[in-house]
Formats: C-alpha cells, sequence, structure tokens
C-alpha cells in the first residue's frame, strides 16, 4: 500500500429538534365514575390543542363549568350540582347529592354543554370479595414491597377488574395502581394472586417508586366493572405506558363509551379492605 | 485499439443443421464472469437480444452474421462471422476504463425480451455518489423509478408496497431484512455481489412468495484465475475482501468483511462537542457482516457453490433526562449449498438448498420498567429449477419446498425487578411449496409471450393450540394440534403473463399481468421506523396476502441513451397490519388476533431517461404513485394512505470523467414526505393526559430532499494495483429531512402549569466521507 490518508471532517448533528404546528380539534371530555354506595362524580373538559399551554390564564377555557349534567336510573333521577375540591384536578366537578351506585342497576349521564348534549350508559357489577390481602417485602430491598390479592375468579362470565390504592395520611384521594386493568381472560374460573403495583398520580410525575414502603397503612380499593369501562382504561394505561415514547405510541385513540364526546362514564362494584405495610 | 477486446474463448458445439442460431456467454474478459444484460445484435439480419443473469444469448443470425456485443460500461465489440451452423460462442468484453468495486444499473432487458427485469452487477458504468463512502445495491435501485427507500426506515418499498412484500434472495437464501443502519447501507457488501436481477414487474413463476418484487442476488464467488482483492477504508466503515482461484479454473472463493465504526470514532465526538448543547438523546450504533463464497468446477457439467453470510446491527437510543432507554440488536445468518447440472446443450438444471434466519432484540426501558422482546423467522428452502430449450425457446419449470419456523414474540417485561406474566412465547411452524412452469413463445419475430404458472401451498403445522371463542370473545373451547399435524392449509395457483411487441429495433411495448401469493407477513409491532417487526404465517386466522398486478409501458433503446415509460394498477387482497400494539399480547392467547387484514390499492406512472455513453453520463427518473389500505378494523373502516405513500419520486443522477485521474458524481432526490399518525389534540383524565390521535397516516412530513456530490481520484492505476481517494458528501446542502416527530411534555397539572411541545428528530445532517480504496 502507498499511503493511507484519514481526514477526520466531522460536522455531525446527529440529532437536532424544531417545532412545527398541528390543527386543533375541540371535544368535550367526560370523566365520571360511581362507585356502589359511592356518589356519582363527573368531571367535564375541553380537548386542548396539542401544543397549548394549559396554565391559570386559560383554565376555564379548558374546564366546562357551564354544564347540565343529569344522571338517572330505573328508579331516580338527578341533577348534579358543581362542586370544588382542591384534591382533584381539575377542581371543578359535578356531583350527586341523593343518587348513591347500586350494584346490578344501570345508570344513564347526559351532559348538556355549549349547546351540544352527550348521553353515556354505565352498569355497576356486583362486587368481588377478595379472599386474601397481604403484603410482601421486595427481596432486593426490605424496606419496601408489594400487596398481593386472592380472587376466586367465577366461571361463569367474562370480569373486569380495577384496582386503586391511597396512603393513609400520605395521599388525600384513591390513585389507579400502576396496571391497575385486568380481565380474568388467563385466569378465568380459578383462583389467582396477583400484585398491586402503586400507581404513579400522573404521568408528568416521574420520581415514585412502584413498591409501598414498609410502615405505610394503604387502603385498597377493588372494583368489578363492565366491558365498555375495561375498553377505555386499558386502552388508558397503554396510552400512560407509550404516549411519551417516540418509538412506543401506537397512534390508536381510546375506546370510549361517550356518545358525543370523548373520555369514560364507569360504574364500580366495590370492595375495600386496609393493609399495613410491615 | 489499444487492447485486444475480444477472444472467442471456446466454440464448443456445433451440428450440422440448416437453421443458423448463435447462443453463447458474454463475459468479463478479464474474470470471466457473466454479464447480464449485454445487448448482442446481428447487423446483417438486424436481429438482437440481451444476455440473461447469466450471460446466456441465444438467437437467429443471418449466416454471413456481423455480432455487435454492447454493454455499458465495457468496450463494444463487433466482427463478422460466417456461421454453416448452429454455434455457441463466448465473447469476453474488456473493461472501458480502470473501475474499482462499484454497483450501478448496468442495463436493463433490451426490446424484445418481455420480462422487465433490471440488472446491476459490480461493475461501475452509471456513477452514483457513496453514502459514507460505500456503494449500495439498494441505494443504486432507489434511483430507479417506481423504487423508493425512505430515509431512516428499513428496506424499500417497490410501486406502493410494504418492505415486505419484496423477494430477497442472496444465494438462494430468503434475506428477511436487508437493511443496516436505519437504511443507510444495505447488507448486501458490494465486494460480496456478482449480479443482480430485480423484478417489479411481471416477477416469472419460478419466484414466489412476495407481492411485489423479486431481487435476486448472486454473491460473488471470486475468479477461477485471477485473483481478485480489494480494500476500503473510509471514515465510519472499513471493507476487506480477497477472492481468487484455489485450484487455478477449478475452484475459486472469495471472503468479505465489512464492519461499520461510528460508534468508535464519530459519536464520542459527537457527544463531546455538540450533545449536551443540542439534544438530550444519546445514541450510538455500529453493523458488521461477512460474506463467504466457495465455487468448485467439478466438470464441464458440474458445478457446486457454498456461501454464507453473517451480519448484524446494534442501535441504541437513550435519553437519561427522561429515563428512557432503547436497545435493539438485528440481523441475518445465512447459508447455502448450489449444484448446477448441465446434461447437454439443451438442458440444464440446478439443485439448491438455503438455509437462513432473521432476528431482532429489543429492549425498551421507561422509568421502571424493562421489557425485552425477541422475535425469529428461520426458513429452510430447496429449489429444483430445470431449464429446457425447446426450439430455441426456453421453458423453465421446477419446484420449491421451504420450512419456517417462528418465534414472534418472547417478551420478557418487568418492574424494577418484578417480572410481568406476558405468557410462554409463541413457536409457529409452516410449510410452503410450489410447483412452476413458465415458457417463451416467439410469434414471428415482432411479438414474444410468456405464460407462466405457480401453484402454490402453505400449511401451517403443530404443535399449536386455537381457541374457539363465542359472541361475547369468550374461550369455550380448544384444540390442541400435535407436532407436525397440519393446522391449517392455503393453496392458490398463481398465473402470469409477460408479452412484448417491437415496434422496430429500438422501440418496444411491453405488458405484463400477475397474480401472486405471499403467506408471511411482517407485522409492525408500533409505529416506529426502526425494525420492530415480527414475521407471522399464514395460520388459523390470517389469510395470505394476494395482489393482482397489471403494468405496461413503452421502451426506447438507443447506444446513446435509454428512455422508459410505464404504468401500473394493483390491486390488493388481505394485506396485513397491526391491529394492537405490543402491549395488547398478553391480553391474546391467540396471537393471530395481533394482526388486522385489509385491501390496498396502489397505482402510478414512471417515465425514465438515461443517457449511458461517454464522458458524461446522466440519469432522470420520475414516478408519480399512490398507495391506500382500507381495514374494517383501523381508522373507522376509512380508507388511508399507506406510510410510504409519497407521490412524488424524482431522482436525477449525472457523472463526469473530467481527466484521466479525476472523475465527479452526483445524486439529487425528492420525495414526498411519509405519512405518520400524530395528535392532534389532549385531555386531561384523572391527572393525566391524553392524546387525541387524528386519522391513520394522516400527518404527511414534509418533503425530503438531498443532493448527495463525490469527488474522485485515482492515485495508481497499474494492472497489479490500483488505488483511489473518494470524497464525498453527503446531504451537502444540509437539509434537516425529519425522520420522526414526538412530543414532549413538561410541567405538572398540579401546578396549573404544563406545557407540550413538539419534536423533529433528524437523522443525518450533511455528512462528508473519505474513502481511501485498494484493488489488488
Amino acid at each position: 500500500m502507498k499511503r493511507i490518508v484519514e481526514i477526520v471532517i466531522c460536522l455531525l448533528l446527529f440529532v437536532s429538534c424544531k417545532k412545527q404546528e398541528v390543527p386543533i380539534t375541540n371535544q368535550i371530555v367526560i370523566d365520571g365514575h360511581i362507585d356502589a354506595g359511592g356518589l356519582a362524580y363527573v368531571f367535564i373538559s375541553h380537548t386542548t390543542d396539542y401544543e397549548s399551554v394549559v396554565d391559570t390564564s386559560n383554565y376555564y377555557k379548558v374546564i366546562e363549568t357551564k354544564a347540565k349534567v343529569t344522571i338517572w336510573t330505573d328508579d331516580a333521577r338527578e341533577v348534579l350540582i358543581l362542586s370544588r375540591d382542591l384534591r382533584f384536578f381539575p377542581p371543578h366537578f359535578y356531583i350527586s347529592n341523593s343518587i348513591r351506585g347500586k350494584e346490578g342497576k344501570i345508570y344513564h349521564l347526559e351532559v348538556i354543554a355549549d349547546g351540544d348534549t352527550i348521553t353515556a350508559q354505565t352498569t355497576i357489577p356486583a362486587k368481588m370479595d377478595v379472599q386474601n390481602v397481604r403484603f410482601e417485602r421486595d427481596q432486593d430491598d426490605s424496606t419496601k414491597g408489594l400487596i398481593w390479592l386472592g380472587i376466586n375468579d367465577p366461571a361463569d362470565q367474562t370480569n373486569y377488574y380495577r384496582a386503586f390504592t391511597r396512603t393513609y395520611r400520605k395521599q388525600d384521594q384513591f390513585y389507579a395502581t400502576h396496571l391497575s386493568v385486568i380481565d380474568d381472560a388467563s385466569f378465568n374460573g380459578k383462583y389467582i394472586e396477583f400484585p398491586l403495583y402503586r400507581g404513579l398520580q400522573t404521568n408528568t410525575d416521574k420520581k415514585l417508586d412502584f413498591r409501598f414502603p414498609v410502615g405505610d397503612t394503604v387502603d385498597v380499593k377493588f372494583c368489578t366493572m363492565d366491558k365498555a369501562s375495561f375498553e377505555f382504561w386499558t386502552g388508558y394505561e397503554r396510552e400512560m405506558l407509550n404516549g411519551g415514547n417516540p418509538f412506543g405510541a401506537d397512534g390508536q385513540n381510546l375506546k370510549s363509551n361517550i356518545n358525543g364526546g370523548i373520555g369514560v362514564w364507569s360504574g364500580y362494584g366495590v370492595s375495600q379492605y386496609r393493609v399495613i405495610a410491615k | 485499439m489499444q487492447k485486444v477486446l475480444l477472444f472467442i474463448l471456446f466454440i464448443v458445439f456445433s451440428t450440422a443443421s440448416f437453421s443458423q442460431t448463435i447462443s453463447g456467454f458474454v463475459i468479463d474478459s478479464i474474470n470471466g464472469e457473466p454479464l447480464p444484460g449485454a445487448n448482442i445484435i446481428d447487423l446483417a439480419s438486424k436481429n438482437q437480444c440481451a444476455s440473461d443473469s447469466k450471460g446466456f444469448f441465444r438467437f437467429k443470425v443471418h449466416s454471413n452474421a456481423t455480432i455487435s456485443v454492447s454493454f455499458i460500461g465495457y468496450k463494444p465489440f463487433s466482427k463478422s462471422i460466417q456461421i454453416k451452423s448452429d454455434t455457441v460462442i463466448s465473447i469476453g468484453l474488456k473493461i472501458a476504463s480502470t473501475t474499482l468495486q462499484e454497483v450501478s444499473v448496468s442495463g436493463t432487458s433490451s426490446a424484445n425480451n418481455p420480462q422487465q427485469v433490471t440488472y446491476l452487477n459490480s461493475t461501475k458504468i452509471t456513477k452514483i455518489p457513496s453514502m459514507l463512502g460505500e456503494s449500495d445495491v439498494v441505494k443504486m435501485l432507489a434511483t430507479t423509478p417506481g423504487v423508493k427507500q425512505v430515509e431512516g426506515q428499513q428496506g424499500f418499498n417497490v410501486r406502493g408496497s410494504s418492505q415486505d412484500q419484496n423477494l430477497i434472495l442472496y444465494d438462494e437464501a430468503i434475506i428477511y431484512n436487508c437493511s443496516h443502519l436505519l437504511g443507510m447501507y444495505s447488507v448486501f457488501n458490494t465486494n460480496a455481489v456478482q449480479n443482480v436481477s430485480f423484478y417489479k414487474t411481471g416477477i416469472p413463476a419460478r419466484y414466489g412468495g412476495r407481492l411485489a418484487s423479486a431481487m435476486i442476488i448472486e454473491g460473488n464467488g471470486g475468479s477461477m484465475n485471477h485473483w481478485d482483492n480489494h480494500a476500503s477504508i473510509g471514515l465510519l466503515a472499513s471493507n476487506l475482501s480477497f477472492s481468487g482461484p484455489i485450484v487455478k479454473d477449478k475452484c475459486s472463493f472469495s471472503l468479505s468483511a465489512r464492519r461499520s465504526y461510528i460508534d468508535k470514532i464519530i459519536l464520542p465526538i459527537i457527544h463531546h462537542y455538540i450533545d449536551n448543547s443540542i439534544s438530550d438523546y444519546k445514541n450510538g450504533y455500529f453493523f458488521q457482516d461477512f460474506n463467504a463464497k466457495l465455487i468448485a468446477k467439478l466438470n464441464n457439467n458440474n458445478k457446486l457453490e457454498l456461501s454464507t453470510y453473517i451480519g448484524d446491527d446494534t442501535f441504541m437510543l437513550s435519553n437519561p433526562k427522561n429515563e428512557l432507554s432503547n436497545d435493539l440488536k438485528w440481523g441475518n445468518e445465512a447459508a447455502s449449498i448450489k449444484w448446477r447440472h448441465l446434461f447437454n446443450d439443451k438442458l440444464s438444471c440446478s439443485q439448491s438448498l438455503a438455509w437462513s434466519r432473521n432476528f431482532l432484540e429489543y429492549k425498551v426501558g421507561q422509568y421502571m420498567y424493562t421489557m425485552d422482546m425477541k422475535t425469529t423467522i428461520q426458513t429452510l428452502r430447496f429449489k429444483s429449477d430445470w431449464l429446457l430449450l425447446i426450439n430455441d425457446n426456453p421453458l423453465r419449470f421446477g419446484v420449491e419446498a421451504m420450512k419456517h419456523t417462528y418465534n414472534p414474540n418472547n417478551i420478557d417485561a418487568k418492574v424494577k425487578e418484578i417480572s410481568l406474566d406476558f405468557g410462554k412465547s409463541t413457536t409457529l411452524q409452516a410449510l410452503e411449496s410450489a410447483a412452476f412452469i413458465e415458457y417463451t413463445v416467439n410469434i414471428g419475430t415482432k411479438l414474444s409471450i410468456i405464460p407462466g404458472m405457480r401453484y402454490s401451498l402453505f400449511t401451517q403445522l403443530g404443535p399449536y393450540t386455537s381457541y374457539e371463542s363465542n359472541a361475547v370473545g369468550k374461550t369455550i373451547d380448544s384444540i390442541l394440534y400435535a407436532s407436525g399435524k397440519p393446522v391449517t392449509t392455503y393453496s392458490f395457483p398463481e398465473p402470469k403473463l409477460t408479452a412484448s411487441y417491437v415496434i422496430n429495433g429500438n422501440n418496444s411495448v411491453k405488458t405484463s399481468a400477475t397474480y401472486n401469493v405471499q403467506y408471511n407477513h411482517l407485522i409492525p409491532i408500533i409505529s416506529s421506523a426502526l425494525p420492530t417487526d415480527m414475521w407471522l404465517p399464514s395460520m388459523k386466522g390470517i389469510k395470505p396476502q394476494k395482489a393482482i398486478q397489471i403494468a405496461g409501458g413503452y421502451y426506447k433503446t438507443k447506444p446513446k441513451y435509454t428512455f422508459s415509460l410505464e404504468a401500473y394498477y394493483k390491486k390488493m387482497y388481505d394485506v396485513s397490519e397491526a391491529a394492537g400494539t405490543m402491549l395488547n399480547f398478553y391480553d391474546s392467547k391467540d396471537i393471530s388476533t395481533v394482526v388486522a387484514q385489509g385491501k390496498g390499492e396502489a397505482y402510478g406512472a414512471e417515465i425514465s431517461f438515461e443517457k449511458i455513453v461517454g464522458k458524461c453520463t446522466f440519469g432522470i427518473s420520475y414516478a408519480y404513485s399512490r398507495s391506500f389500505r382500507t381495514f374494517e378494523t383501523l381508522n373507522y373502516g376509512k380508507t388511508f394512505p399507506t406510510k410510504y405513500d409519497k407521490p412524488h419520486d424524482l431522482s436525477i443522477t449525472g457523472s463526469y470523467q473530467i481527466s484521466k485521474h479525476w472523475s465527479i458524481s452526483s445524486l439529487f432526490s425528492y420525495t414526498s414526505g411519509v405519512n405518520l399518525t400524530m395528535p392532534v389534540s389532549r385531555y386531561f383524565i384523572q391527572n393525566n393526559i391524553i392524546n387525541v390521535y387524528g386519522s391513520k397516516n394522516g400527518y404527511r412530513m414534509p418533503a425530503y430532499h438531498r443532493a448527495d456530490v463525490a469527488v474522485k481520484y485515482i492515485l495508481t492505476d497499474k494492472s497489479r494495483f490500483q488505488s483511489d481517494l473518494t470524497l464525498s458528501v453527503s446531504n451537502i446542502y444540509n437539509h434537516h429531512n425529519p425522520y420522526y416527530m414526538y412530543y414532549i411534555i413538561s410541567g405538572s397539572l398540579k401546578e396549573y402549569e404544563l406545557k407540550v411541545e413538539m419534536q423533529k428528530v433528524y437523522l443525518f445532517p450533511i455528512l462528508p466521507s473519505l474513502t481511501y480504496n485498494i484493488h489488488f
């Protein structure tokens, strides 16, 4: 070989970024639920331009506070009233006063807002008793652990479950566990034990551990729901996992049970337990 | 003439017959390798033909024939021959100028050949600047109309079809993924490629199992009589190959190896100087591949070929700030043995056995989750291919049998150290077989017709458990199929017809109508540009894909230029797309539920002009094409464009030989942007942000355009040693072609302040590269 010439000229900018505009849509979003034995809660908001900033300056454009919200079942009907509770986001929501959820009943929802009428219905299925609730310490880190639930799944139907937890004196409301939604496709008619992972409070919150610290007192809310609710919440959890990952997003919208809008109206059959992490 | 242009190597055969037919081979006079697509004309009778992929030709001539042979990049040959009987000759052509191994479009089928085939070989003719100093077959193909390559994407798209609809054979082994490094290079090291035949329309009956195209690659087996070694050292990759005789005129070999080292040299520099200020993302990648081939000429009638290929890629993308990481490793392994036998001058055959495997390992981590996914496909393929000449017309027939093994989804997911149950991994097996026959009929001197028929059979084999569900989707029964037992069988006749009519010596019209069936499906798991795809067989619940294509065109071939105008319409049935996402897999015991099937439609027109002779050569090609899908279960049943539906596609290539030492080449390409499904708005549910996605593939990214220029300086040009230095600059005007777009969220709902920003990821800015090549 005569000679080998190597000249390194390198002006490489492998990854760089720039902004781009996308079109806007405006739909009404319902986030409503009614627990067996509990009041109905309906949060109403609007979809926003993808890149718009949400802060106190445009809060009332995003949150719907001028709607008429009615729920009814076979023997009762009620117009919900606007309430405010700073524990929640958004803090404004509509709440029932007299109607409380009952197992086996169908609950209709009607929202009139901005001249649009939005309807939905949900069923509260029979609750599922949990056979066994226990805390199990992590093998690597004994200061933390998971909560395990054991249930006897009935064989004669497809069951859809969702779990929430609230740490006593640390959290002021129930939060869905991580991967909170499950159906009995893989354990129909059998006794099954599965772990509960501590849920993130929001997907902009990135620091929370999925295990429960030893010493916490945890309230577990184990719910049953209908198929439409299951389909929405399954999609919701998929979106939580993948939505922010440029290589993971799948571009599928959540399957909603709201006619004329998007979101979900869920009825839950509820079993509640308290576990001390020790 | 300064050098000898021709030698008639041997006159093998002659019979006492009154019909004067001349047949033989056009070969490279130096290495004896066949030259496919060479134009052979008898100036006395004006009859002409083109050599096939083995360099073979056969046609009727005048008894006082003047045979003229031309082949782009070689010095033309012409000689008067008195022919008294059928004659077989070999014509050796001498390369026009000293060249090094570069891939180029070396020709298309001649006017009277109905098959519309593009031949490439490893000899330089039309130069295109090589990306980062490596010339590439797929890049070269992408400059022909109707073939599109999306930057950063695997494979290539032919006439509105997805990349899995291309049949790619490397020495008879099926290559399931032909791309390295975000599509920057194909897996085919140019030094390891002897020649390529590419069919985008009228795919012959002997090639099947894919809807869109067939790319048949013959590996370089080395010359039986001289050494041919090559080394190149570039900024980002190096290449080394040796080939030559083991036993002169009996046995030859070829070894080639390549590795990129972008991870060793360039990335540390980027990270040191640029990364922190530009992006939170860290990435890295490299690829490597190795080819080996051995050819043994047992005697004049028997030849044995052994070939192997191993190659893989590693890609990493992470954002430490968001605790996000993606790691991918993918690659191919292939090995084959082929025996060619010549019974007599009328009958020959080749028998081959090939094994290949494609794998992908994908690790994704986000916050506390890790997911490890593996998917593989492997195929054992046997093919028996026969060629019989009946009245000088070739009759080809044979059989093909394949055993496929699929491991579509091996998933291991964890949250911290806790494993999530994604069920057992699935292994699927299938047998694919086919019989084929095709015959060329010449009606008069102007019309040629090739009717062909392929009959294919596909059987999914056990072990397999099939689940029966009731109306509400509840599993009510399961059927267990034992190992080797047939689960489902599909079979289809696949008729084909191609025809050509020669208007006069240089002008012809060609048309084809084909019905193709594809039994293997590539399902994209996520909508990313990375090869995060899995192969699935046609099975219970997944039907084979079918396509009807009608195409026609006008072709003009002059000694100095070629022109073509083509149009096509393609209708596809049961084409597949992903029905859900990776995370849906654990819900479904039945893997067939991850596939959605629907209809497809593609149509377009292509025009190309090439000046192929002279110091200055150039080519212009433009294609207008559309590609749509309609699925009951996707996009609310509405028709949507495919991701690679890119209506406009323009490519201009040019090269100029400035002097004996200096040459320059350039490439400009412009295509419409790819389509993505993007969020159009968002909302909040239980403190969380949810995206509202627009219609499927409803957002078209800005148009893609880029110009590349390369300057080559020949340092040494001796018969035993040549060297050159090539400076190539990709994307010379540094256009930021977006590769992917996504959003990042900052702030918090609880704090009543939330921002979402769209991010565009650019892959390749201006990329200069210097390569030192030696050839000895």
